[in-house]
């Protein structure tokens, strides 16, 4: 559209001819306030807020609807709009029960923002206000509707926004009321049967619509707020948690993405948004646990389970050697203790024994993209792509921002949208086209693309560019042909989907038997050279590690933040013979079989940086605090100081430091220390003092890791930068253990809504919406029997 | 409209804005709220239990509904209340006393109120 100009409040001002005016003038700087409105969804012009005065038109127009042309003229402040603003704000006051200061939305409210703003303090309505008793919708969402004002965003964000469409209205004129989608029960028009992302409740102007973890909890001022990305799925949303001082340590009370800053704007999903209170949970291990001479654990203080460990790794290091010694990592610890762990492995211990719990197999990933550049596809270009090939996979419930994604695209920018998949997936409902691959699967795929024949085929090949986003049903050579079939192509970028938090992390910082950080084999001549000692053959996977283990060859097993017990469904004999040292933050069914357990800090107790399975790196900020547990980092670092390992060696601390930490990278509890490390920077101090600074570590990543070289200014300011995987190619003749000849090795967690692997089922929240969506469930099938 | 200059004007008020207020789909919050306040405001003081403040804010709440509506219903209810009152203010008044409608009577049906 080309550019008009126009005049706001005599200020000059141009925008592309069919702006709306209210998006117009808040990129301007010119405040119009609104109820109804809310970007991307469809216009309402209902709450009347947004009223302005046009030159030549009779009567106030609203700026939500008004869209922009050359040469108008516009007043947004004279005293008669601000009557008409004051006049709405008192009509809705009529019926508003101003309990300001017990309502949720006290303090962050829209309604009492514009009241103060306007001045519509004194109310002449002296007549009875409408009541209706507040109800609870499901274990997240509660409706308490005379504080209502009806400005339908919370109806178009479950609609448009989610495609769920939970909510909808009753009755008409003063009587209208919001009501959610289940009717004819005994409690009809009370309960909801959606995805409980809690969008409804995000986008709630006033607190009409209150969490069920957070209501009457506290006040948002008492908060502090805390950016940092959700701990759950590898979509890495940026999550802002509201956190409150408690008797140990700080807790979490709240996370929404009210800043809409991050790839997901204000989008979260169930997990994300109730998900948190797993940190809280009563079985959060607090001490560390040492096996006694009974075979009991108990508790033992810091210091004592720190001697008992790596006496133990130091005695079987020196007598039986690195390789009786293996180490599992995890995919939802910081890219820094990912990389400290495998450098730790490989230097301290001196084996390559280590592995993770593969969900998706990113390392026959990188290999066939070894050598080119430019073909993945971050979250921001598959948020504006013009086509997407979406394979496999069901975002919905396993990458609800994905999904989110998707469907916003398609439906803002007309984006093309094609699926093929075995099952039914609900974003089908977006596609323009689906490929039901039930009958031959996925390796009739690319027989079947490229036949031109069917109507499908013959529209992805008239795409000009293409994201082609695939799952975990291809692994190994599956991998190797579609990036095959896509790199024939001009314009075709890949998304590859893991599971959890930092899935591409693990991959990325080499916990691979075989393969460094940055997917450099092992044997590859001269790799990570100043590594000391680098064992130059490779190690035993996971799996290998446990059939040591069953032998009686594995020595001992550092396990971190994972869970081979229950993963892999093992038989827990095997491992008696086994020394098992487990840092976690719960007692797992691998956790109790250890002989020394480590409590460990969440993501959102920690700082550092994760990656998204998209490739997306973005900065993790400490938020909570929890008396007793240590970051992973500060485990590995002491762990290797009991090793008698110089830590310098290991993590670039002191005078080693390359790169200043100015401070912005951690989070409100460590605000004294950032200011100190600016003032210590001023004056060419050295800020990195501490072993236990994951910052000095992402030095040593971006000048080690390949495809790691990173903005710092953008990742710092809390933005996603992106990453490629760099591989040596097939050309170089290295096969990783995992692409080619071992595709079982990849075990994908399946993750639905509600469920999130060992956190989400000490997450009390999602524990009650899984309930929830059972009961549901239960009810809508008697209902569809009596029926029948 | 062809009224009977029996008819109190202001239970004619009430009648007019119960029928909008009935009408009102609920979208937009002028109409929606200003309708239902006018409405249970007019009962009030058609019944005698008015102010004079009340004169005053029937018709500021009908000239801020006026013109800001999503559609023409609300300045359907609107107008022809700020005439009653700008025209019919002494019977208006003539509510005030804590009385029933002065205009009662035998005779003169009742308009029924929705």
């Amino acid at each position: 559209m080309p550019d008009v100009t126009f005049t706001v409040d005599g200020k000059k001002l141009t925008a592309p001819a069919g702006t709306l005016l209210i998006d117009a003038c808040r990129k301007a700087g010119i405040e119009i306030p609104a109820f109804c409105y809310y970007p991307g969804l469809s216009l309402q012009a209902a709450c009347r807020m947004c009223v302005v005065r046009q030159e030549k038109v009779p009567k106030l127009q609203t700026a939500c609807t008004t869209t922009v042309a050359e040469g108008q003229v516009f007043i947004t402040e004279s005293p008669e709009i601000a009557q008409a603003r004051k006049a709405t704000i008192e009509l809705l006051l009529g019926n508003h029960p101003l309990d300001c200061p017990v309502c949720d939305a006290g303090g962050e409210c829209e309604l009492q923002d514009m009241t103060f703003k306007y001045g519509a303090g004194e109310s002449q309505f002296v007549e009875v206000k409408h009541h209706r008793d507040e109800q609870q919708w499901s274990p997240a969402v509660f409706y308490d509707r005379p504080r209502c004002i009806l400005c339908y965003r919370c109806i178009r964000m479950c609609g448009e926004g989610m495609d769920v469409w939970a909510l909808g209205i009753h009755n008409r004129a003063a009587d209208s009321v919001i009501v959610p989608n289940v009717l004819g029960t005994e409690r009809g028009g009370q309960q909801l049967d959606c995805e409980q992302c809690g969008m409804c409740i995000d986008v709630c102007p006033v607190g009409a619509l209150t969490s069920g973890s957070y209501r009457y909890k506290t006040r948002p001022w008492e908060m502090n707020h805390v950016s940092t990305v959700c701990t759950h799925c590898s979509d890495g949303c940026k999550v802002t948690l509201g956190v409150r001082q408690a008797n140990d340590g700080s807790e979490i009370v709240r996370a929404d993405n009210r800043d809409k800053s991050g790839i997901n704007g204000d989008f979260l999903c169930a997990k994300g948004r109730f998900g948190f209170d797993f940190v809280e949970s009563p079985d959060r291990l607090t001490q560390p646990l040492v096996r006694n001479a009974r075979g009991r654990l108990e508790p033992a203080t810091w210091e004592h389970a720190i001697r008992v460990a790596t006496g133990k790794l130091k005695e079987i290091r020196d007598t039986r050697g690195g390789n009786a010694i293996g180490v599992v990592g995890s995919n939802r610890t910081t890219n820094e203790e990912n990389y400290l762990l495998q450098k730790f492995a490989r230097t301290v211990i001196g084996t390559n024994n280590i592995d993770h719990e593969r969900t998706t197999d990113y390392a026959s990933f990188a290999r066939a993209l070894a050598g080119h550049t430019g073909k993945t596809a971050s979250l921001r270009d598959i948020a504006q792509a013009c086509a997407v090939l979406l394979v496999g996979g069901s975002p919905t419930d396993e990458h609800p921002l994905l999904a989110w994604l998707l469907r916003t695209n398609v439906r803002l920018n007309r984006a093309r949208l094609y699926i093929a998949n075995s099952k039914t997936i609900k974003l089908a409902r977006q596609a323009k086209a689906t490929l039901d691959l039930r009958r031959g699967g996925y390796d009739k795929l690319i027989t079947s693309l490229d036949s031109g024949r069917t109507e499908f085929s013959k529209a992805i090949f008239a795409e000009e560019s293409l994201i082609v986003i695939f799952g975990e049903e291809f692994r190994g050579p599956a991998v190797e042909n579609l990036i095959a079939w896509g790199l024939k192509r001009d314009n075709v970028r890949f998304a590859y989907l893991g599971d959890h938090s930092n899935s591409r992390g693990a991959a990325d910082m080499g916990l691979f038997p075989d393969l460094l950080p940055g997917y450099i084999p092992v044997t590859a001549p001269g790799a990570f050279a100043e590594y000391p000692n680098l064992p130059a053959a490779p190690g035993n996977s996971l799996p290998q590690m446990l059939d040591a283990a069953a032998a009686g060859d594995l020595g001992a097993l550092l396990v971190v933040g994972a869970n081979p017990v229950s993963h892999a469904k093992l038989d827990p004999s095997i491992l008696q013979h086994t020394f098992l040292i487990v840092q976690d933050l719960f007692l797992t069914e691998t956790a109790a079989l250890a002989d020394v357990v480590l409590p460990a800090a969440s993501l959102y107790e920690k700082s550092g940086t994760v990656t998204n399975t998209f490739g997306d790196i973005q900065i993790v900020r400490k938020a909570a605090d929890r008396a007793g547990v240590k970051p992973d980092f500060e485990i590995l670092v002491r762990l290797a100081g009991g090793m008698g390992i110089d830590v310098s060696t290991l993590v670039p601390f002191g005078k080693r430091g390359t790169t200043g930490d100015l401070g912005q990278s951690r989070g409100a509890q460590s605000g004294e220390a950032d200011r100190h490390s600016v003032w210590l920077e001023a004056n060419g101090l050295e800020p990195k003092l501490s072993p236990f600074d994951p910052l000095a570590a992402l030095d040593e990543i971006e000048r080690l890791v390949p495809g790691y070289t990173l903005d710092r200014v953008n990742l710092f300011a809390g933005n996603d930068v992106h990453t490629e995987p760099a591989s040596p190619g097939p050309e170089s003749g290295f096969v990783p253990v995992s692409a080619l000849t071992a595709p079982e090795l990849v075990v994908p967690a399946h993750d639905t809504l509600f469920t999130s692997g060992a956190l989400g089922r000490y997450s009390r929240a999602l524990g009650q919406l899984e309930q929830h969506q059972a009961n549901e469930l239960a009810k809508s099938e008697l209902a569809k029997s009596a029926a029948d | 409209m062809v009224i009977d200059d029996q008819t109190c004007m202001v239970e004619f008020a009430l009648r007019t804005m119960s029928f909008y207020a009935h009408e009102s789909c609920g979208w937009c919050i002028p109409c929606r709220e200003g309708t239902d306040w006018l409405k249970k405001t007019l009962t009030r003081f058609h019944a005698g239990f008015g102010t004079r403040s009340d004169i005053d804010n029937i018709q500021y709440l009908a000239e801020n509904m006026l013109g800001r509506t999503f559609c023409p219903l609300g300045d359907a209810a609107a107008m022809p209340t700020i005439a009653f009152v700008k025209k019919f203010r002494k019977e208006f008044e003539d509510h005030l006393n804590g009385m029933p409608c002065p205009f009662a009577r035998e005779g003169v049906p009742q308009l029924t109120v929705v």
